[in-house]
């Protein structure tokens, strides 16, 4: 090979090296500005900004985020925001701090959805995927009912496949804020517990549906043993086993804390649930104590839009601590979330 | 091996030696200068705009200082009510994090002619971990809302982005 030759292949060589060299910082660019980690930080940037936007807007509003968001999941709290891909590790979330005004709420999660809206509601700021976001006021009006004589603490029996998931923790033990049903009115009562009025409403409601209809009844507390679900499959209402399932919610002692986790995972599990009705005060704590990621899992698991209709145990009173006033203030969003949510009623006797 | 040839292996030694090193100190460039200076270009949101949104809670909002009206209910936007118009009304409309709040925007008030002078100083309403590192200000024209009066007149807002 002359020397000319090997100039030649020499120069070739290096346009070669050159164009590698561009070529490879253009991808890594590229590569870089589409990571995800640069696409959660502009999200998370974009959503406190828009709360800080919600914030200082004068009366209710709703906003859409304009891009679809289906690759991430985030979780919104009252100082927070936080926006990762499921299954990611802890490390990897993006976290955006804020401040509310002292009396303001923030809270809501959306997981693979391909639209995110975030709505002010009076001192609320809650994020939620879009489309329910519409049915806002709807969602979360509280429906308070003084009088519960009819359905299942005042809430139409609707629904073919229905599981009563029923509070038996602790707090069971104190007197309730509802009334007995009509139809216990004349019978001999242990005595006017939450858990007595549980046991006089799920009575009640067995006798207001009509034979043929699927049910079944899970107790629960901090754990749910087996002679806690009356049935692990759904039964077939007739006389016979509203008769059984009658005698099963009678004499339950309240103890121990709330799963409620664990309680709608087993009652979602039914096949073919299309409604639930929960009955609870609304504090979690085992397993899943988080509202948010609570109101997350529930989304997760209720993939076949079985309506979860919630019953507040206790009464928020004037004259409440305070502690315990933001107890229940919590067990009180939580629930309503859970119901707005799952297209279901949240209902809770007033003082 | 010619004399000519030793003098091209030694030059194209040097040759490729120096090339080496021009592609690694563009490397080390890339990856330490650019791609963190493209990274900050994709993210950036300009800091007057985040200050802008923040401070929107001072002028329009009831939890604040804006005035509402007791009776109807009704929010006046960009109305300051001169009686909510305290350091203790500041403290519960913004509040950065206790330990690490330096870092966050944090904001001193003045609303002029109405800010009272104690020893030559003037007294504005702060957020929490403001040091008087004033990094830009914000100004909003704003009514005043005095006893029955509205007057108007202009907020002043200190914004310290980062300590």
């Amino acid at each position: 090979m002359n020397k000319r030759a090997v100039t030649t292949m020499m120069m070739i060589l290096e346009i070669m090296i050159v164009l590698i060299a561009a070529y490879s910082i253009f991808a890594i660019a590229s590569k870089f500005a589409s990571s995800e980690t640069t696409n959660k930080i502009i999200l998370a940037d974009d959503i406190k900004m828009m709360i800080d936007t919600l914030i200082g807007t004068p009366g209710e509003a709703v906003v859409q985020y304009p891009e679809n968001v289906s690759k991430y999941t985030f979780i919104l709290s009252s100082s927070s925001i936080s926006v990762f891909i499921k299954g990611e590790g802890e490390q990897k979330k993006i976290l955006r701090y804020f401040s509310l005004p002292e009396g303001y709420q923030a809270f809501g999660a959306v997981e693979g959805r391909d639209t995110l809206c975030l709505g002010k509601e009076q001192k609320k700021i809650i994020l939620r995927e879009c489309a329910k976001a519409a049915a806002i006021v709807e969602d979360t009006l509280t429906k308070v009912a003084s009088s519960s004589s009819s359905g299942f603490y005042g809430i139409p029996l609707t629904g073919e496949r229905i599981v009563f998931v029923v509070d038996r923790s602790g707090s069971m033990e104190f007197a309730s804020g509802w009334d007995l049903p009509e139809i216990a009115q004349n019978a001999e009562k242990a005595g006017n517990r939450e858990i007595d009025v549980a046991e006089w409403q799920i009575k009640s409601a067995l006798m207001q549906l009509p034979d043929g209809k699927h049910f079944s009844i899970v107790f629960f507390a901090d754990t749910i043993e087996k002679n806690m679900i009356f049935s692990p499959a759904f039964t077939e209402l007739n006389a016979e086993s509203r008769a059984k399932a009658s005698k099963f919610v009678e004499g339950w002692k309240p103890f121990g804390g709330t799963d409620l986790h664990t309680a709608l995972k087993k009652a979602l599990a039914y096949e073919g649930v299309d409604t639930i009705f929960l009955l609870s005060d609304g504090s979690p704590s085992v397993d899943v104590t988080d509202p948010a990621e609570l109101l997350l899992k529930v989304r997760g698991l209720n993939q076949h839009g079985a309506k979860i209709n919630t019953i507040g145990t206790f009464v928020i009173k004037s004259d409440d601590p305070p502690e315990r006033r933001e107890a229940k203030e919590k067990g009180k969003d939580l629930l309503q979330k859970l119901a707005a949510e799952n297209s279901g009623v949240f209902v809770l006797p007033e003082e | 091996m010619g004399e000519d040839d030793i003098f091209d292996l030694t030059r194209k030694q040097v040759y490729w030696g120096i090339a080496v090193f021009i592609v690694l100190i563009a490397a080390l460039m890339l990856v330490f200068v650019f791609l963190p200076q493209y990274k900050n270009s994709l993210i950036e949101v300009p800091q007057e705009l985040r200050a802008e949104l923040i401070s929107l809670r001072f002028v329009n909002t009831p939890e604040c200082f804006t005035y509402q009206d007791q009776a109807t209910g009704r929010i006046f936007a960009r109305v300051i009510d001169l009686q909510k118009f305290t350091q203790e009304r500041m403290d519960k409309c913004y509040r950065t994090k206790p330990e690490k709040g330096f870092k966050d925007y944090n904001f001193a008030l003045e609303l002029e002619g109405y800010t009272p002078t104690i020893d030559g100083q003037k007294k504005l309403l702060s957020s929490n971990k403001f040091f008087n590192k004033v990094d830009f200000t914000l100004y909003k024209q704003v009514l005043v809302r005095n006893g029955n009066r509205l007057e108007p007149t202009t907020l002043i807002i200190h914004v310290q982005t980062r300590i």
